[in-house]
């Protein structure tokens, strides 16, 4: 694990995959039509034919992480019984939350909740009993599910590196499953697939981050939305990402994440305090309690007797193959930033705490919504539903300083680009170094651009659809790579010595011998 | 665990305790003793905007304001006032004179100079005047006056008696300055006197504007005169007194209260006609909240330090320039006003209304049917991308030719239509396709019926193409201005096949005596002018929102503003069968028995799928490999 000295690693993964990046980068190039009509027509036909497949999977994840939370192997440390955390935990949270959270935060934090407010699934619409169901569509969609699956990915990850000091691959969890040749070939077969996942989730995530922030300086600065516009973000992007992905984990990224958490607490402290901030926080500890109190029976919802089978795959469904897409660099760059953390504290942090986060920021964004369309002046409504971009902005000028507030989202947009460009960059770097932990900056400048590259092809193409396709692809087979890799996960971590339990008498002797 | 070490920590702790207490009970005592400020409003939109803008500024000036309180009419609110039931609210010092029994005042100081004494005894005082009056006032529509040649009061008397005007009750009935003071003054006798309840005064206006009514009695400030375009008709004997707005508040309030008098004075001559006719509109017209309307306002004024609590985007409807102005486009955007709520709806003058929606620069077109279809192939096909959302009326196409020119549309050689894209240009293309014309189109740069008129009287073109609601007023003014013009009659449309290949263009007539010198009916084709949305893009199941996504391109008009939009619209029609309608309107059909195994592949496919889950069971469960 010596720190990377510029040299190049080549190995099957890294020539496989760039070459089936090349295949199907020229393939995006030569008929973007074909190549989209193909992706998202197995992704569409993926999700509503086996819909209850994705659902089931997705809340197994969710109830396995709270067994391993609470469950007997809770106290089992990432990393020898001794280790200290590698990074503080005000720091380890920002990093996780700016890495697995997207500029979509903040555009879907007014508008997600005054979909579901307008147009609830299965109920009459603009009732305050919609606007409550709609606050827990909206925490299902970016809460616990979504941080489950990252922390189910890295989990697996992070247990066989710094516990068992295993390579930081996709491949370790599959190879320890199967014994023979076997095992080696899944191994490549999985990390080239997770290579390929996370190079075009990645690119196609950017591209679409790209044109969210074009749009936001259309709002803001009223800047042209040009292809030009995009490319020149995206050059300033590459610059920002490569800087901080090349000096690596401790200096760029963590200072980029705190920055970035930094600047989001900011505007919603804003918009709390300078809103309505008495309906504000009701609305916020109200979605507490029905949010808990729903968990299950909206962790199983499908709708087949309403006929909303298009809903679910249209919204829940989305999200979660979204949450998997980023599973495999989310998953790895979590584990990376987790070592010496024990299971318990690892779920509490990548679970717990960035859901609370996330459910505060939609009753912020989402109650001052709604309080707009119920007791304020209207007129927010009808402008999410015209172009949610357009209404994000217009929703800032409600408060004072709305100016400010429009700079800071647009630069919230951009950093939340460049925090997940760099962790991607420096995941592929990992995953194509046989799981160095501080990979050779010569791996990522060849990944970062690639990236870019890939990103710039796709922003030429100025199509949604050509960057949704390739972002939310490499979903499907992933998650079967994931179920291998719990399997793998959960036989391994049996063979955990229990922890030294107390012997009887002296637990007596505690009892007798306390209140003194 | 020393007792001395606990005092040590906890001595701080209790005095921090004790301080919180005393502060919070020191914040409730405020509250208990005095009484808060109450503003009252009268139960119509100006009254309210002007309360709560009074209301918001004692807030600001951290004074307890405990709300505002609507009351039904002038007496109540007054004696509410003299009562102590409420401190303050806005008034007119015509009304305030008129109350006392005093005979009001067309002057506005001296108005106010003697409702300030006349009040003094009384412990109420007048504030400084907001800067606008709301005075009393006869408008009608504009180009009827014009017609007409009435531009005051006093010409309308040789008419009145051809005419027939609107009021509310309250005017009906106000003994000095009212209905019957003011034929009396002037001389006035209407046909016809239509009386509505006050309550439904704005009716009058939907009234005046269908042609029911042609006088209609308004509120100088209401934000309907500006907004369809009224002319208010001059006082020439001033008979109506002025109505200066001010607030009027309990001189005790205003001693108990610092900084209470100087807020309300803050707003002196700050809200000039103009600027109370705008928030009128928006409350009245636009129907947004009175509170929201009145904090933009003031933070618009600088008066407080708040954002502007009202978005700015204008939602755009495209239209045409033949029909941006007139009844179709006034329907259309009260319909839209009514769906809409809170939004300020304007219409946006273009050749290709579509066009605009598709870029997203619109959000409604005002089309006729033609712009549904491409021409461009020989059987028309229906754009799919957009969908009808509600008839506002019909398109009547309008042949113009010259008297000494063609008789018949076979005679024409250069027909004149408008630029590419426009409804003109493609029914002029339709017109010599379907009747197998030898006419050549000759696009006009500019798509006003003026300059399409002006091509045919000039001789440049033998014939215009001009698709509009019958009785236009841009085409009726521009058939009255050119000499020599007339109509031709579209006939013979019904030999061939047009009927089944261009099902949208239905045969119509325009009525005798619509324009200037056409005397008989003449027989024409018409379309449907609906209102045209983007339709839904179908196919994709996956959504276009996720962790780092951006939704782009436009999504259609939610079902519930479609119904709002045809509720809004009085008796509108069904949407034309030949064009894509919105999902809202459609019918339901009852759907017919599924097999028992509608998808065979989703079943293998769920199979492999639950394979697949077992297997992976059994490597977690099988035994380990020693």
């Amino acid at each position: 694990m010596a720190v990377g000295t510029g040299s190049l690693t080549v190995n099957t993964v890294f020539v496989v995959s760039m070459a089936c990046c090349a295949g199907i980068g020229g393939w995006g190039l030569i008929d973007p039509d074909s190549m989209t009509g193909t992706m998202l027509g197995f992704t569409n036909y993926m999700l509503t034919g086996v819909s209850w497949a994705w659902l089931l999977v997705c809340t197994s994840f969710l109830f396995l992480s709270i067994f391993l939370a609470f469950g007997p192997y809770g106290h089992i440390r990432l990393g020898a019984d001794d280790e200290e955390p590698e990074f503080s935990t005000a720091s380890w949270i920002a990093m996780l939350f700016a890495g697995g959270m997207g500029s979509g935060l903040l555009l879907w934090g007014p508008a997600e909740p005054m979909y579901h407010y307008v147009n609830p699934p299965g109920m009459e619409g603009e009732t305050p009993a919609a606007a409550r169901q709609s606050l827990v569509i909206t925490n299902l969609h970016w809460g616990f599910h979504a941080w489950a699956i990252y922390a189910v990915c890295a989990l697996v990850i992070a247990y066989f590196t710094f516990r068992r000091n295993e390579p930081s691959m996709i491949s370790t969890p599959i190879k320890s499953l199967f014994q023979g040749p076997f095992g080696g070939t899944a191994g490549k077969v999985a990390d080239i697939l997770a290579v390929l996942s996370v190079v075009f989730g990645l690119a196609g995530s950017l591209a679409m981050g790209t044109l969210a922030v074009r749009s936001g300086s259309f709002y803001a600065f009223g800047v042209d939305e040009t292809v030009t516009t995009s490319l020149i973000i995206l050059a300033i992007l590459f610059v920002c990402y490569m800087l901080s992905a090349t000096t690596g984990v401790d200096k760029g990224i963590k200072i980029l994440s705190n920055v970035n958490m930094v600047v989001a607490i900011l505007i919603m402290l804003l918009v709390l305090f300078a809103g309505p901030t008495r309906f504000l926080l009701e609305t916020f500890i109200d979605s507490i309690g029905s949010y808990f109190s729903a968990l299950i029976t909206v962790s199983f919802k499908l709708f087949p007797f309403e006929g909303l089978g298009g809903w679910s795959a249209g919204w829940t469904l989305t999200y979660l193959i979204w949450w998997i897409a980023w599973g495999p660099f989310i998953g790895i760059f979590v584990a990376r930033i987790s070592r010496g953390r024990t299971i318990r504290e690892f779920c509490l942090g990548v679970i717990f705490v960035p859901t609370l986060f996330s459910m505060l920021w939609f009753a912020v964004f989402g109650g001052a919504g709604f309080y707009i369309e119920m007791f304020g002046g209207g007129g927010l409504k009808e402008l999410i539903f015209e172009d949610a971009t357009k209404a994000l902005f217009a929703f800032l000028e409600y408060f004072p300083g709305g100016a400010i507030l429009n700079v800071l989202a647009v630069g919230l947009m951009f950093i939340f680009l460049v925090t997940s460009a760099d962790s991607g960059t420096f995941v592929l770097s990992m995953m194509t170094t046989e799981g160095n932990l501080n990979p050779p900056v010569m791996q990522k400048m060849v990944w970062g651009t690639l990236i870019a590259a890939l990103t710039a092809g796709t922003l030429f193409s100025e199509s949604v659809t050509v960057a949704k396709a390739m972002a939310i692809t490499g979903a499907i087979p992933f998650t079967a790579i994931v179920l291998l890799q719990i399997v793998g996960f959960f036989r391994a971590i049996r063979h955990e010595v229990p922890p030294p339990t107390t012997p009887i008498e002296a637990r007596g002797q505690v009892v007798g011998g306390g209140g003194s | 665990m020393s007792a001395a070490r606990d005092r040590g920590l906890g001595l701080p702790m209790r005095i921090a305790g004790a301080a919180l207490l005393l502060i919070l009970f020191a914040l409730a005592g405020c509250g208990e003793q005095e009484r808060g400020i109450k503003v009252g409003a009268k139960n119509f939109g100006e009254s309210r905007i002007l309360a709560h803008m009074m209301s918001i500024l004692a807030q600001q000036q951290g004074l307890p304001v405990e709300g505002v309180v609507d009351y039904p009419s002038t007496q109540a609110i007054l004696e509410a006032l003299k009562r102590g039931d409420i401190d303050v609210y806005p008034d007119y010092n015509g009304t305030g004179l008129v109350m006392l029994g005093q005979n009001p005042i067309s002057d506005g100081d001296t108005a106010t100079q003697r409702v300030k004494e006349l009040f003094e005894p009384l412990g109420l005082s007048w504030l400084s005047r907001f800067g606008f009056a709301n005075n009393y006032g006869l408008a009608m529509r504009a180009e009827r006056a014009a017609d007409l040649g009435i531009g005051s009061m006093s010409e309308l008397v040789s008419r009145a008696g051809s005419l027939s005007i609107g009021i509310e009750d309250d005017f009906e009935r106000r003994p000095l300055d009212g209905f019957q003071p003011m034929t009396g003054r002037y001389g006035l006798s209407f046909r016809l006197v239509d009386v509505v309840p006050l309550s439904d005064r704005s009716t009058l206006y939907d009234k005046l504007l269908d042609g029911d009514i042609d006088v209609v009695e308004v509120y100088t400030t209401d934000g309907q005169i500006a907004d369809y375009g009224l002319t208010i008709l001059e006082d020439d004997l001033s008979f109506f007194p002025v109505y200066q707005a001010a607030p009027v508040a309990r001189a005790a309030s205003l001693s108990a209260h610092e900084g209470f008098g100087a807020a309300l004075d803050s707003l002196g001559g700050k809200i000039d006609g103009q600027a109370m006719q705008d928030l009128n509109r928006k409350v009245e017209i636009e129907g947004r909240a009175p509170d929201a309307v009145a904090r933009d306002a003031l933070a618009r004024l600088g008066l407080i330090d708040s954002g502007a609590v009202i978005a700015d985007d204008p939602l755009l409807i495209a239209a045409s320039p033949l029909i941006s102005e007139g009844e179709a486009a006034t329907a259309a955007l009260r319909a839209a006003r009514n769906a809409f709520r809170g939004r300020d709806v304007q219409i946006a003058p273009t050749h290709d209304p579509l066009a605009e929606v598709a870029s997203g620069a619109a959000r409604l077109a005002l089309v006729g049917a033609d712009a549904f279809l491409d021409f461009s192939t020989p059987a028309p096909t229906r754009d799919e991308r957009f969908e009808a959302v509600a008839v506002i009326s019909r398109n009547l196409i309008h042949v113009v030719s010259r008297l000494d020119g063609p008789s018949n549309l076979g005679g024409i050689g250069k027909l004149a239509v408008g630029p590419e894209g426009s409804s003109s240009q493609r029914i002029g293309s339709v017109l010599v396709t379907g009747l197998g014309l030898g006419a050549e189109l000759m696009p006009v740069e500019a798509d006003g019926a003026a300059a399409m008129v002006a091509a045919v009287a000039d001789g440049t073109a033998d014939a215009a193409v001009v698709p509009a609601p019958e009785g236009n007023k841009s085409l009726a003014e521009a058939l009255t201005e050119a000499e020599g013009v007339r109509l031709l009659a579209v006939s013979g449309w019904s030999e061939g096949a047009n009927l089944v290949r261009y099902p949208f263009l239905r045969e119509t007539r325009i009525a005798g005596g619509v324009y200037k010198g056409q005397l008989g009916s003449l027989e024409t084709l018409g379309t449907q002018l609906v209102l045209a949305g983007p339709a839904p893009v179908e196919g994709d199941a996956v959504g276009d929102l996720g962790p780092s996504s951006v939704a782009v391109g436009v999504s259609p008009i939610t079902d519930a503003a479609v119904r709002a939009l045809n509720e809004a619209i009085a008796g509108s029609l069904l949407i034309d069968p030949t064009l894509r309608q919105a999902a809202a309107l459609a019918p339901e059909l009852p759907e017919p028995p599924e097999a028992i195994n509608p998808a065979a592949d989703i079943s293998i496919l769920s199979l492999v799928i639950v394979i697949f889950f077992v297997w992976v069971i059994w490597l977690y469960i099988r035994p380990e490999y020693r």
